[in-house]
This record gives C-alpha cells, sequence and structure tokens, in this order.
C-alpha cells in the first residue's frame, strides 16, 4: 500500500489558501453596508412637493413614484437621479410616494419604501 | 450467473432523466456485456419500485437494504457516492457472507469541507451551516472511509482522476485503500459525436454551465469576455452561453451592453447540448473545483476546443496546447492570451479540434472506461 503524498497535498493545499485568503480580501474590501432604505421624509415646502430619500448603501442612485389615491392623475414616476431630494409640483391631495434606491446601477439591487401624506399645497397664498 | 447490486443516491426515472444519468448508461452497457444487475437507490421515502429503460430500481432505507441483502445473495456490491448507511447492509451480513465491494468516488462524498468554501462566502448562514458539518457529517464520513479503506473488506476503490485522488481524496482520509483503480466518467462519443471543424468556428464560443455555484467559475468567463472585448476582433466574435441559476443574472449583467454575446437563461437538456456544440468551435469552461471536467470532456469530444484553467482533473484529460489551453486558477489574462492564440493561428485550432476529440475518446470514451470497470468488477477477486 501506497502512502497519500503529503507533499503534494500540501502544495496543493497552500494555493488553494491562498484562493481561500484572496476572495477573502475581496470581500474585506469590497464589503458595502447592504443597501437600505431608512426613512422616506416628504413634506410641504413652500407649495411643492418635496420627498427627501434616506438611504444607506454604496454608489446610490434615487427615484420616486407618486401615486394620488384618488386616482385622479397618473402615478408620477420620477427617473433615477443623484441627488436624493426630489420637488414636485402636484396639485394638493391624498398621495402614497414610493422611494427607490439603487446601488451600483444594478438594476438587480434595489430596494423601495412607501409613506402616504395629505399634502395641503401650503405656498402661503 | 452471479449478481450484481449498485447501490446509490439517486438514479434516472421517467420524471428525472438527469439524475446520475451517467450511472445508468454505465448500467446499460454492463448489462449489454452480459452482467445481470440490481439498482437500489437509499432514500427514506417509502416509494415504489420504478423501471426505466430496462432497468428495475428499487427504493429503500438503510434497513430495508439489510434485509435485502440478506435474502438476495449478491456476489458483488457497487457503490456510488457511497456513505454509512448505503453501507449498513453489508455490514450487517456475517463476514463469510460478505460481497465484493466496489465504491467509485467521484467528488463531494470524499472531500474535506474547506474543498467547495466559495459557496459559503455569500451568505453567512450557509456557512456557519458549513462550519457545523466539518465537525459532524464530514467527521463521520471521514472515519467511514478510513474503516472500509483498511478494514476487513474485499474491496476496491475507483477514482474518476489521479488528482482528485491525491489532491482531494488521500489527504481527506489520510490513508490510501490497497486497491484502488484510476477509471474517468464515460465521456459518451456517442451523444457527443465529432463533427470536423472550419477556421470559422473558433469565431463561435459558448459555455454551458449551471449557475448554481462560484466552482463553475462563470464569473471567469464574464471577465473573459469584458477582457477580449479590447481586442480589434472583438466584433467578429459571437458567445452565447447557456445556463441558469440563483448567479446567472448577476455575473452576466455587464455583458448585456455586447450585441455578439447572447445570453441564454435556461436548462439545456442533454439532447441539445450536440447542436449547440456542433454550431461553436470553442467551448469556454473555466473551473474552480473539478475531480475530472465531464462537460469540457464532452465538448472535446464534438471537436470543440476547450480553454479551462488547471485545477484539479482537468490537466489529466486536457492537454494544454495540444488538446485544449489551461490557464492557471483564476488566470483571466492567460485565457484571454490562450484564445488570441487560437484566434491567430486557424491551423493551430483546427489541429487542437481533432486532436481534442481524438484524445478525450481514447481516454474517457465509452469503450475504454466500461472495458476498465468491467475488468475491476468482474475479476481478481480474492
Amino acid at each position: 500500500m501506497t502512502g497519500v503524498d503529503w507533499e503534494k497535498a500540501y502544495r496543493d493545499l497552500e494555493s488553494h489558501i491562498g484562493q481561500i485568503m484572496e476572495e477573502t480580501s475581496e470581500l474585506v474590501n469590497n464589503a458595502s453596508p447592504k443597501l437600505r432604505i431608512n426613512d422616506v421624509h416628504v413634506r410641504d415646502a413652500g407649495g411643492t412637493l418635496e420627498v427627501i430619500i434616506d438611504a444607506t448603501g454604496n454608489r446610490m442612485t434615487y427615484a420616486v413614484y407618486v401615486t394620488d389615491r384618488k386616482g385622479r392623475m397618473e402615478t408620477l414616476k420620477l427617473p433615477y437621479q443623484l441627488s436624493n431630494t426630489f420637488n414636485l409640483d402636484v396639485p394638493k391631495g391624498r398621495y402614497t410616494v414610493q422611494g427607490f434606491a439603487r446601488q451600483h446601477e444594478n438594476d438587480l439591487d434595489i430596494v423601495s419604501e412607501k409613506v402616504s401624506i395629505n399634502f395641503k399645497r401650503d405656498d402661503g397664498s | 450467473m452471479q449478481k450484481y447490486l449498485l447501490i446509490c443516491n439517486a438514479y434516472p426515472t421517467v420524471e428525472k432523466v438527469y439524475a446520475n444519468g451517467f450511472l445508468h448508461r454505465r448500467v446499460k452497457s454492463y448489462q449489454r456485456a452480459g452482467l445481470d444487475v440490481d439498482v437500489i437507490v437509499i432514500t427514506t421515502k417509502v416509494l415504489k419500485d420504478k423501471f426505466y429503460d430496462g432497468v428495475h430500481i428499487k427504493y429503500m432505507d438503510e434497513y430495508q437494504i439489510a434485509s435485502y441483502m440478506k435474502e438476495n445473495h449478491y456476489g458483488t456490491v457497487l457503490f456510488h457516492f457511497i456513505n454509512p448507511k448505503m453501507f449498513y447492509g453489508v455490514r450487517e451480513l456475517p463476514a463469510g457472507e460478505r460481497p465484493n465491494i466496489v465504491v467509485w468516488l467521484h467528488g463531494f462524498e470524499a472531500e474535506a469541507w474547506h474543498r467547495r468554501y466559495y459557496n459559503f462566502l455569500d451568505d453567512i448562514k450557509k456557512l456557519d451551516a458549513q462550519l457545523e458539518k466539518r465537525d459532524t457529517t464530514y467527521e463521520t464520513q471521514r472515519e467511514f472511509l478510513r474503516e472500509i479503506m483498511t478494514g476487513d473488506y474485499n474491496i476496491k476503490f475507483v477514482y474518476v482522476s489521479r488528482a482528485f485522488k491525491e489532491l482531494y481524496a488521500d489527504p481527506f482520509t489520510g490513508v490510501v485503500p490497497e486497491r484502488f483503480y484510476i477509471i474517468p466518467n464515460i465521456v459518451d462519443e456517442t451523444l457527443f459525436p465529432y463533427h470536423r471543424k472550419e477556421k470559422r468556428d473558433r469565431l463561435n464560443i459558448c459555455s454551458i454551465r449551471p449557475y448554481t455555484a462560484r466552482n463553475y467559475a462563470n464569473d471567469l468567463t464574464a471577465e473573459f469576455i469584458q477582457k477580449i472585448s479590447s481586442k480589434r476582433y472583438f466584433k467578429k466574435l459571437t458567445f452565447n452561453l447557456y445556463g441558469d441559476g440563483p448567479l446567472f443574472d448577476k455575473i452576466n449583467q455587464p455583458l448585456k451592453k455586447y450585441d455578439n454575446v447572447h445570453l441564454h437563461k435556461r436548462f439545456v437538456p442533454q439532447g441539445e447540448i450536440p447542436e449547440i456544440h456542433r454550431a461553436h468551435g470553442v467551448f469556454l469552461g473555466p473551473s474552480r473545483h473539478d475531480s475530472q471536467g465531464v462537460s469540457i470532456g464532452e465538448a472535446m469530444s464534438s471537436g470543440l476546443v476547450p480553454i479551462s484553467n488547471a485545477i484539479g482533473g482537468i490537466p489529466e484529460f486536457v492537454d494544454h496546447d495540444k488538446t485544449g489551453m489551461l490557464a492557471g486558477r483564476d488566470d483571466v489574462d492567460a485565457m484571454v492570451a490562450y484564445y488570441d492564440r487560437l484566434y491567430r493561428d486557424p491551423k493551430r485550432f483546427l489541429n487542437m479540434s481533432k486532436r481534442a476529440s481524438a484524445e478525450i475518446k481514447q481516454q474517457a470514451g465509452a469503450d475504454t472506461v466500461i472495458r476498465k470497470e468491467l475488468e475491476v468488477i468482474t475479476s481478481d477477486w480474492s
């Protein structure tokens, strides 16, 4: 019976460990927080609907949908942009605002949150 | 007439044609050679017997196997993907009544817990579960293999490649069985017939791989395409990537911008593979862990020139620069350089294509493999 060639096995194991370490290094270096939306702030900013998407992630872009809950107007869909703040000129009414955050311009890495607002369009007049 | 019993973890049925299809090809070949072979699939469920393509398949747990083996005398028992439960029936027989045993070691059943580490890095729960298995499942399997390799059994072992034995299995078990054979899995030339390639076929590059785990290294294929896109000739090339699994979208996302890269997110049935092989000249089959690399061998059989990595058992079946191109582990730059060589030297490509098919047939063709296996199964028992 021949024995185990431990020397050969060890050399292979070293290469194997090398790969594990390289991958670990990549994981550590690229570790980014899991993409999440902390809050979607909505308020009446002097007659415009201001939406601020507060999110955690890496290289994020933001989009927003505004849906009139009574269905009087079509859902407004604002495309992805770098700024997390949106100012919308909409009539007064009750809206559902869905804020989106996308990471690394990757369409598979998106989160969203919905909030509601009774927008009174207080423009001071 | 001596009867043979094959015990395994899965066997093809009409509903699951691809479950260990390579076992069925073996059983049919043994039958053609005149052997009377019964098949038992170990299971915890109560399942009725099934018949598939002339083979009677029984489903039993370890206790049922034990009583079945006591009542039915088999001269030789063949195990694939062995574990302690499968072997329980043999243990329960009195020493003098134990059959001859042949154990095939294919991969995961004889490897250390860390070998497929890349499958556990994307999910902490998976990693924790694997670490737990290190001390339970893997240790039990190691002790079991050591025991049957050194115990008082009339037993032979078959490894699918020498590298698999020496680099993966031996260091795991820590012992080498007295009687072992290196016999690859079949690369069936009737399923993957050779078709002569033309020079232009080297411009058509395909990949047919599962996207279920990182060992299939599809990320290297994606990186290969991104790197080769800077070559002037890139637009002359056509890529067809086939496969399915949770990693497909993520890995191939960066390739969507190339018009000449076609992504086919689907499982490819075996019957369709020869047609895909026929339409391409180069097979991209990078890998991080392979005991043999059967899909690479199948592409070679059809006449495709593989580009892969010199890891595990692959170099035993792909002769670098003669029957295919082998870069180092994860070395995409070398893969690109090797393709470049094929692109610039069409004669080399044509010669390699012809040679790849001839050599894989000689090494792992059905006739070669079955002849060797029949010899192991039927002769030289003490």
